[in-house]
C-alpha cells in the first residue's frame, strides 16, 4: 500500500471507535476475473472517506460488498463488530444507508413521501412517526412542496436529495454513496456537499470520480486500483499530487 | 378550483360513473340528475372545456357506432348515459397531473396485493415508455433508414436491449427495495381522512339513493 504520510483520524465528534471493517476481502464474477484482491481498510466513528478508483475499478462492486448484495469469495466485513453473512445481513442494513448510483432506482413509490416513509414502514416503525421524519426530511432538503407529487416531477438534484432522504429516513450510522454527483450541475453539487457535511451519520463513504467535490466533503481518500487499494491517505495532499494522481489514471480537472 | 386529493377525485368519479351505469333504462329525470352532477364535477375540476370537448367528440362517434344498431329509442338513453359516464371519467385524467396516476390508483378499494402490482406495474410502465421513447430519438438521431430487413433488424435490437435493460433496472430497484427493509409487502399510506371519508359516504349514499329511486 503507498502511503504519503501516515494518516491520522480526524475525528473530532464521535469517540473513536471501529465501525467498519474490511479483511483480505476478494470478489470475482468468474474465476477468471477477480474485481477485489485482498481489500483491507476500517472506518472508525467521524470517518469521512472517499473511495476513488478509475471506472471499472470495482468502486461500486466493493460497496455492494459492504451491504450484502454480493457476498465475497474470502475475506471478511464486520460492521459494529458484526459479520457480512447472509443470516445477518438484515440487521446489517438497518445500520448502513446506501445511496445508489441513479437516483431513480431508488425511488418507485407513488409519491416522494411514500418513498421516504418506505424504509421505516418496513422497519416496524408507527407510520405517524415515519411521517413526521419524511416531513422534517423534506423540509431540510427544500422538498416540502413535493411530498404528495410524483418523483418524475422532481429534477435530477431534487431526485438525488430525494434518494438521499429516503435513506437517513431510517437515521443510518454509516452512510454509503455511489457517484452522488453525477448529472449535478455546481449549484447541486454545493448544495449536496452542504447537506453532507451536515448529516449526524458515523461514517460516510462516498464513491465518485469528482475529485474536487470529494475534497469538500470527505477528510480521507481511498485508491482503488487493479482490484486492490493502493493508497489510503487524507485526501488533501493527495489531491494535491498531480503526479501520484497520473499515475493512478486519475488526472485532477478531467 | 376546489383542492381535492387525487385518490379522492378517482373515487368521486368512480361514484358517479357507477351509480350512473346501473341506472334503470329511460329513467330520465335520475340521468338528467346524474348529468347536472357531472357538469358540477367539471366546474369543480376546472377542467378546459375545449380538450374536453375535442376527447369526447372522439368517443361519441365511435359510441354511436355502437348504440345505434340497438334502435334509436334504446340507443338515445345509452348515448346520455354513456356521454355523463365519459364526462366524469375524462374531466379526472384530464386534470390528472403527469406520472400521477398511482397517486390516484392507491385510494382504490380493491385488494392491497392487486394494488400493489398496479401500481409497480404502472411505474414499471412509465420507466419501460421512457426508456422506448430514448432509444427511438437515439436511433431517430442517428438518422435510422434502410431497407425493411434492416429496420426490422433494428427494431428487433432495440426490443432485445429493452429487454435487458428492464432486468438489469429491475435488479437495481429490487436491490434499493432490500436494503430499505422490503419484505414483500409495499407498505402504502392509502388511508383517507376523517373528512375525506366523510364526503366519499356522502357520494355514496346520494348516489345510491338516485340510482336505487330509478327502479
Amino acid at each position: 500500500m503507498t502511503s504519503l504520510t501516515s494518516y491520522s483520524s480526524l475525528t473530532n465528534f464521535f469517540p473513536e471507535t471501529l465501525v467498519l471493517e474490511v479483511k483480505n476481502l476478494m470478489y470475482a464474477y468468474t474465476n477468471k476475473c477477480t474485481i477485489l484482491k485482498n481489500i483491507s481498510f476500517k472506518l472508525k466513528t467521524g470517518d469521512r472517506v472517499a473511495l476513488i478508483g478509475a471506472t471499472g475499478s470495482g468502486k461500486s462492486t466493493l460497496l455492494e460488498n459492504l451491504i450484502g448484495l454480493k457476498y465475497p469469495q474470502s475475506g471478511t466485513i464486520t460492521i459494529n463488530g458484526i459479520p457480512v453473512e447472509p443470516n445477518t445481513v438484515a440487521k446489517i442494513r438497518k445500520q448502513i444507508g446506501f445511496v445508489f448510483q441513479d437516483a431513480n432506482d431508488q425511488l418507485f413509490m407513488p409519491t416522494v413521501l411514500e418513498d421516504i416513509t418506505f424504509g421505516p414502514l418496513n422497519y416496524g416503525v408507527a407510520p405517524a412517526i415515519a411521517k413526521e421524519k419524511a416531513r422534517q426530511l423534506l423540509a431540510d432538503f427544500n422538498l416540502e412542496k413535493y411530498a404528495h407529487r410524483s418523483h418524475h416531477e422532481l429534477s435530477g438534484g431534487q431526485r438525488r436529495l430525494a434518494a438521499i432522504a429516503s435513506v437517513l429516513a431510517l437515521e443510518p450510522e454509516i452512510l454509503i454513496l455511489d457517484e452522488p454527483t453525477t448529472g449535478l450541475d455546481p449549484a447541486w453539487r454545493r448544495h449536496l456537499a452542504q447537506v453532507l457535511l451536515k448529516l449526524p451519520v458515523q461514517v460516510l463513504l462516498i464513491a465518485s470520480h469528482d475529485l474536487n467535490w470529494l475534497g469538500k466533503v470527505t477528510q480521507r481518500a481511498l485508491v482503488l486500483t487493479d482490484g486492490k487499494i493502493q493508497i489510503d491517505h487524507p485526501i488533501q495532499p493527495l489531491l494535491a499530487d498531480d503526479k501520484t494522481l497520473e499515475n493512478l489514471g486519475l488526472p485532477l480537472g478531467w | 378550483m376546489l383542492k381535492i386529493s387525487l385518490p379522492l377525485r378517482l373515487q368521486l368519479s368512480l361514484i358517479v360513473v357507477i351509480g350512473t351505469a346501473f341506472l334503470k333504462y329511460h329513467s330520465w329525470l335520475q340521468l338528467y340528475i346524474y348529468g347536472a352532477i357531472a357538469l358540477v364535477w367539471v366546474v369543480i375540476l376546472g377542467v378546459e372545456i375545449v380538450k374536453l370537448g375535442s376527447l369526447l367528440g372522439g368517443e361519441l362517434i365511435f359510441l354511436c357506432l355502437v348504440a345505434l344498431p340497438l334502435g334509436w329509442e334504446k340507443a338515445s338513453f345509452l348515448l346520455v348515459r354513456s356521454l355523463i359516464c365519459l364526462i366524469v371519467m375524462n374531466s379526472f385524467l384530464l386534470t390528472l397531473p403527469p406520472h400521477s396516476f398511482g397517486i390516484a390508483l392507491k385510494g382504490l378499494p380493491i385488494p392491497l396485493a392487486l394494488k400493489e402490482n398496479l401500481l409497480l406495474a404502472g411505474q414499471y410502465l412509465e420507466i419501460l415508455l421512457a426508456e422506448i421513447q430514448r432509444m427511438q430519438r437515439g436511433a431517430q438521431l442517428r438518422g435510422l433508414s434502410g431497407t425493411r430487413g434492416w429496420l426490422r433488424y433494428a427494431s428487433a435490437a432495440m426490443i432485445g436491449a429493452l429487454y435487458l435493460r428492464t432486468l438489469e433496472r429491475a435488479e437495481r430497484v429490487y436491490a434499493a427495495m432490500i436494503t430499505r427493509g422490503y419484505n414483500g409487502q409495499l407498505p402504502m399510506d392509502c388511508q383517507p381522512n376523517p373528512q375525506e371519508l366523510l364526503t366519499i359516504m356522502l357520494v355514496i349514499v346520494i348516489a345510491s339513493y338516485i340510482t336505487v329511486s330509478s327502479y
